[in-house]
């Protein structure tokens, strides 16, 4: 393929450029040159005329006088001519007084002059013309002639025009124009021919190599690599382009493939935007997405924009607007858009600009719409799973602790009281005990019911657990508004309820403690409840059907508080602090990633302290803290340090609290010791944040943490999960890594809830593109499950406890990892069900154990294996994904099995013969467990871990 | 060097006297001015009479102004020539140099020029008449070169006394002189040239070469008035006899002594014949015919053989005797 490249019209050739140049350099030079003679030659002329005047002057005066008196008219005629040629004047005249007496003149007149033509001729007095020359002359000359008696002979005048001068300058003009026009003739012939052969010629050439291209205008031959080095280089260079180009195209042909797989076989939607034109092409997916057909939907914006949900829409214009200012790297937006026939879905909406014009200014953005609506409502149900008691549908503690947070928060700010309510249900187990837990249930629920009806609507109440429930009642003007409440709440709540059809079956009355927010004392939610929960007993051994307001005077005192300030400050100075080291390690490699550092206080009284003893006391202490902070820092980077200089590539993990997060001053230490600790690398140094103390100011911390990370240092966000994190509160902190509090990897194994809880921060953690680490990995089954959820850094006494920095080496060199976990493989996103059923059903043998060893304290689970929730997954879930499997009906008869052994062990009186029973529904359950193990199929699942080695 | 002394011409002398003398103040062709350099030397004096006697038969009158070999006094005669308006002149000027201003004079004047044996270094002039020199100096060496053959003297060689070679008729003598020896087959031995034109410097250079050059069969003098220094040198050099001597131009002396054979020839100018020729010139320029520029007259080659033959041309045109019978 011939592209027949031409170049623009109005370019100019080399050639003429080249010679164009030349030709002017050459004449201003030649005209500089000739300017130069000119003067030169003029002054030089001048000064020949004047010499040469004079010379004639001398000689024809010292010759001449001679000859005249000898009457050698003739003689001195031709010495005249002889002076005339050599010297070259203009007309040289002799007046000869002796020839003009004879002749009866006053003198006879000679010479020679030059005629008009150009030749030497007699000058002749009587010829006008000879005269007017003489009286034009430039310069004239005159001298008498002397007698050997001193008597004048005559005079001699030597005349010369400026003919010479002109003649001369003349010719250099003349002879500048021919050498200009001769060297520039030759300099331009000379760089033609040399930019024809060494420049030209080969450019032509590349640029034929270049020209003669295939159907997608790549070059079928390689550009000439020859002539000059420079254009040799050219050669290789435009070879080396078209190779890219090609590999490029190549790339990109791939690129497109995979796109178009990835596209289509993702079912996404395409959309791409023409940001001058407001034009945007949506691929068929999209508007199949959307439930329209091909021709229903135009390329214009108005149609998309139309449809996002009216409450997304500003959040998703401010996206956009950041992306295409350049805030943002990728548009990333979930928003909801309605469908053809009205309803709404979820759409995780992904874009960026792919073209800018000179000024920055976008012109094209192109992106996806994924339907994430499943994902969505399954992010909620899990959301509100995690947050609302199942039973009542009130918000649980996790919920509850968030809301009274800001509910806290509004008091304080509009300096109103809040009073907590603790409340717990006198007699409820024996309800439990009498009627059983569905009659409990049913209780909770109807009791639940009424105190809600009590409350306002912006009065909190939450199911803490088991028959407690919490209320916060806020805005109060004085803290007894609050008393026709509980007075009203001790009264509903003694009602009798109504069951299985006797109206006054079930009754019960309820201690309540109330406590009040704000304090003298900073004081956080969960001390309140403690104060709460603590006035609830002291009004359940009053007697019960009472309130107790918590009395503050009993529980605090000044003088202890700052007895425990002093210790503290003591301990700080006098070296009683430790710092432990509790490894994290990569479960799945068994690679130890780095350590927590973890502070002790080596009490002399008291023994080893933990911080939970005396930190929660001391926390509002500003100064004190800081002062903790600096000395932990310290020894964290030293202990580093150290490591480092032992050849260790390690990180640490150092616990910030809230005063340091919310200080200007910790910026500065952590570059001071950098500074002192060259060896430490700032991005092996990973800050953990307190979940909580970094909600306290959003902005503030975002902001502080944005510093660190700008020094190179990694934030995780601590206990997460325990707090009160909201979708909107991570996505504003830039924080590195999520650490899932304990408490919920701990109970994983056997409680749906934090199961559930777990997998919501795994997805959270995914969607914020956060490193994950697990906290509380105490059993190889934690260390298993982890792995197959894919993540892989963890910590925890199943891997090692907490310990003191000498005894860090000799762990570290005997760390081996646990086979289980080297041995498990991170499963596929839908077989994690799996491990959802896997916990539900040990939860069901756990609850069947408490009820074996306490059948009055605990109910035994559903005995029904289609009504268990692992049945129902069985008989749902699991018949789409594993129907097919081999084992399938093995596990489908075990569940059978372990069920009828459950109902065999509950109608066995025999503890002999229960506990026997009970051992072989262990050993069915684990089997149960391994065929569920061999149900799903490994997968390279991404995994969810710190990337610090 | 071209005197002629002819015995009996000295009281002819006065008619050359200055100022000019007219002979015929009423002739109707008009003047006709003889400018000449010196009329006290015969040779021009021979010619005024050929000039005389021509414009006397065609009718001219004739102004003569002798220089007295004074430029001053050319020019005065010029001057006055060309301010009395005469037909023509016949110029023999003091030198060749000083005949361009007087050319120059005639010819703003418009009066035509003969000039008649000096030449001219420039100017206009309407013809120039001169002897052959050449010509006549080869006659004189073929002469010499058939007297030698005859005495068998063909292996020797000749010494030549020569006028100033920068001269034009001195490089034409020696020229014409040589290529008539050169086809005899007979060498030259050496060449002096004078310089003082004195009696002792022609017997110095006579005697040198008679004494260098053992096979000097001859000598030639370019002139003729110091032939007798020569022949006293032969003499002294007790070679008379054996060396021959011949002479350019002629003295009266030699009618005599070329018969008695002490001279073996001499080459011979004709001044009377070149004033006649000169006249002749003018007047048929004056009567509109055309002439040449350059006229030649021929040298006589005298020897003993043809003297005879030759004595009534020598005695009109070489000493203007018969004008005066």
């Amino acid at each position: 393929m011939n592209l027949d490249v031409k170049p623009p019209r109005r370019m100019q050739s080399l050639y003429v450029i080249a010679g164009f140049l030349i030709l002017i350099t050459v004449a201003l030079v030649m005209s500089v040159h000739a300017a130069y003679s000119y003067v030169v030659a003029r002054d030089r002329i001048i000064d020949e005329i004047h010499a040469n005047t004079r010379q004639s002057l001398n000689v024809l005066s010292k010759n001449i006088s001679g000859m005249v008196e000898a009457y050698a008219i003739n003689e001195y005629a031709k010495l005249v001519l002889s002076e005339f040629e050599r010297r070259g004047a203009t007309a040289i005249v002799i007046e000869d007084y002796n020839m003009g007496e004879i002749l009866g003149q006053t003198a006879y007149v000679s010479g020679k002059i030059y005629s008009s033509a150009g030749e030497i001729i007699d000058y002749d007095p009587d010829e006008p013309k000879h005269v007017s020359t003489l009286s034009e002359c430039y310069f004239t000359a005159r001298t008498g002639i002397l007698g050997a008696d001193r008597q004048p002979l005559g005079t001699i005048t030597v005349c010369n025009s400026d003919q010479a001068i002109n003649r001369e300058t003349q010719k250099i003009v003349r002879d500048s124009l021919i050498d200009a026009v001769g060297i520039s003739l030759a300099l331009v012939a000379l760089l033609f021919l040399a930019m024809s052969r060494f420049l030209l010629g080969p450019i032509s050439a590349i640029a034929h190599s270049v020209r003669n291209t295939d159907g997608d205008g790549i070059p079928l031959e390689p550009a000439p690599e020859s002539g000059t080095a420079e254009l040799a280089a050219l050669g290789n260079a435009v070879n080396h382009m078209v190779d890219s180009v090609r590999h490029s195209r190549a790339l990109l042909r791939d690129s497109e493939f995979r796109w178009k797989f990835a596209v289509e076989g993702s079912g996404d939607g395409l959309w791409d935007w023409n940001l001058k034109t407001n034009e945007v092409f949506f691929s068929r997916q999209w508007k199949s997405m959307l439930g329209f057909a091909e021709d229903e939907i135009e390329n214009c914006l108005d149609e998309w924009e139309q449809r996002v949900h009216p409450e997304d829409m500003d959040e998703v214009r401010a996206d956009i607007q950041r992306h295409l200012s350049g805030e943002t790297e990728v548009y990333i937006n979930r928003h909801r858009v309605r469908r053809k026939d009205g309803t709404y879905l979820w759409i995780l909406d992904r874009g960026i600009v792919v073209e800018r014009d000179e000024n920055g200014s976008p012109l094209r953005m192109i992106g996806t719409h994924s339907d994430i609506t499943e994902q969505v409502e399954h992010q909620h149900a899990l959301e509100y799973s995690a947050t609302h008691d199942s039973l009542t549908g009130l918000p649980n503690r996790f919920l509850f602790s968030e809301l009274i947070q800001t509910a806290m928060h509004r008091c304080r700010r509009n300096d109103t009281l809040l009073a907590l309510v603790y409340i717990d249900l006198d007699g409820f187990k024996e309800i439990n005990d009498r009627y059983g837990h569905d009659a409990g249930d049913d209780l909770l629920i109807k009791v639940s019911q009424r105190m809600r009806g009590l409350l306002r609507q912006e009065d909190i109440i939450a199911r803490l657990g088991g028959d407690e429930f919490v209320i916060a009642v806020s805005d109060l003007g004085e803290g007894d508004e609050v008393i026709p409440l509980l007075d009203r709440l001790l009264h509903i709540l003694k009602q009798k309820i109504a069951y299985g059809g006797d109206e006054h079956a079930l009754q019960v009355s309820a201690s309540i403690g109330v406590t009040f927010y704000p304090q003298a004392e900073q004081i956080g939610p969960e001390a309140l409840l403690r104060q709460a929960d603590h006035a609830m007993y002291e009004a359940k051994a009053a007697g019960r059907n009472r309130y107790q307001v918590f009395d503050l005077d009993a529980s605090t005192s000044l003088y202890e508080h700052h007895r425990r300030v002093m210790a503290l400050q003591h301990a700080i100075s006098h070296d009683e602090l430790e710092l432990y080291y509790q490894p994290k390690v990569d479960m799945a490699s068994a690679q130890v990633v780095g350590f927590e550092a973890l502070l002790r206080w080596n009490h002399p009284d008291e023994g080893m302290r933990y911080p939970d003893s005396f930190l929660p006391m001391l926390s509002n202490e500003g100064k004190l803290m800081l002062s903790l902070g600096r000395w932990v820092m310290e020894a964290a980077f030293h202990q580093l340090a150290e490591l480092r200089r032992d050849g260790y590539d390690l990180s640490m993990a150092i616990n910030v609290s809230s005063h340091e997060l919310h200080s200007s001053e910790t910026l500065g230490l952590l570059r001071s010791l950098l500074e002192r600790f060259p060896e430490v690398e700032p991005g092996q140094v990973e800050l953990e944040l307190l979940e909580v103390s970094a909600l306290e100011d959003i902005d503030g911390a975002r902001r502080v943490i944005s510093g660190w990370q700008e020094l190179g240092f990694r934030v995780a966000l601590d206990d997460f999960g325990t707090g009160y994190s909201t979708l909107g509160y991570l996505k504003s902190l830039p924080v590195d890594t999520l650490k899932i509090d304990k408490s919920f990897v701990m109970d994983m194994l056997h409680d749906s809830a934090s199961f559930s809880i777990l997998e919501a921060a795994m997805g959270l953690a995914r969607a914020f593109r956060c490193g994950l680490v697990a906290e509380g990995v105490e059993s190889p089954e934690h260390g298993e499950m982890l792995v197959q959820l894919g993540c892989n850094i963890a910590q925890g006494y199943a891997i090692a406890r907490p310990m003191p920095s000498d005894q860090i080496r000799t762990w570290l060199v005997g760390y081996r990892g646990h086979p289980r976990w080297k041995a498990a493989m991170p499963l596929h996103q839908k077989d994690w069900s799996v491990l959802y059923a896997t916990v539900e059903h040990r939860n069901w043998v756990r609850m069947l154990g408490r009820h074996i060893d306490d059948p009055t304290g605990y109910e035994p689970p559903e005995l029904d294996h289609l009504r268990c929730r692992f049945g129902e997954w069985l008989e749902d879930e699991a018949q789409v994904l594993y129907a097919g499997h081999q084992l399938f009906p093995q596990v489908e008869t075990l569940h059978i099995s372990l069920h009828e052994l459950a109902t065999r062990i509950i109608g066995t009186r025999d503890e002999v013969q229960r506990r026997a029973l009970f051992a072989e529904l262990q050993t069915q359950h684990e089997q149960l467990l391994g065929a569920l193990n061999e149900l799903y199929e490994p997968a390279r699942m991404p995994v969810m871990g710190t990337d610090i080695h | 060097m071209r005197k002629i002394i002819i015995g009996g011409l000295a009281g002819l002398l006065l008619l050359a006297a200055y100022p000019v003398i007219a002979n015929d103040e009423t002739v109707p062709q008009g003047r006709i001015a003889y400018l000449v350099s010196d009329l006290r030397i015969p040779y021009w004096e021979i010619m005024s009479r050929g000039i005389r006697s021509a414009t006397s038969e065609r009718g001219y009158a004739i102004d003569i102004y002798s220089a007295d070999n004074s430029a001053r006094q050319e020019i005065i005669g010029a001057s006055k020539a060309i301010r009395e308006g005469v037909a023509g002149i016949v110029l023999s000027p003091t030198n060749s140099s000083a005949s361009v201003t007087i050319l120059k004079l005639a010819q703003q004047a418009g009066i035509p020029v003969v000039i008649a044996d000096i030449g001219t270094d420039g100017g206009e002039y309407l013809s120039y008449i001169a002897s052959d020199n050449r010509t006549g100096a080869y006659h004189l060496g073929q002469m010499l070169a058939d007297e030698m053959l005859r005495r068998g003297w063909q292996n020797g060689r000749v010494g030549i006394v020569a006028i100033p070679q920068k001269r034009a008729n001195g490089q034409a003598r020696t020229a014409g002189f040589m290529q008539a020896l050169k086809e005899a087959g007979i060498g030259g031995a050496d060449i002096r040239q004078q310089v003082t034109f004195s009696y002792e410097e022609t017997y110095e250079y006579s005697r040198a070469m008679l004494a260098e050059n053992s096979d000097l069969r001859a000598l030639w003098l370019q002139g003729s008035d110091r032939y007798q220094a020569a022949l006293d040198a032969i003499a002294d050099a007790g070679r008379k006899g054996e060396v021959l001597l011949i002479c350019f131009d002629a003295e009266p002396e030699f009618i005599e002594l070329i018969p008695e054979g002490v001279l073996v020839g001499a080459a011979m100018q004709q001044p009377f014949l070149m004033g006649e020729k000169a006249v002749m010139t003018l007047d048929q320029h004056l009567h509109g015919e055309v002439v040449e520029k350059n006229l030649q007259l021929p040298i006589l080659a005298v020897s003993k053989e043809n003297i005879d033959r030759l004595l009534p041309t020598i005695r009109r045109n070489v000493l203007g005797l018969e004008v005066h019978k």
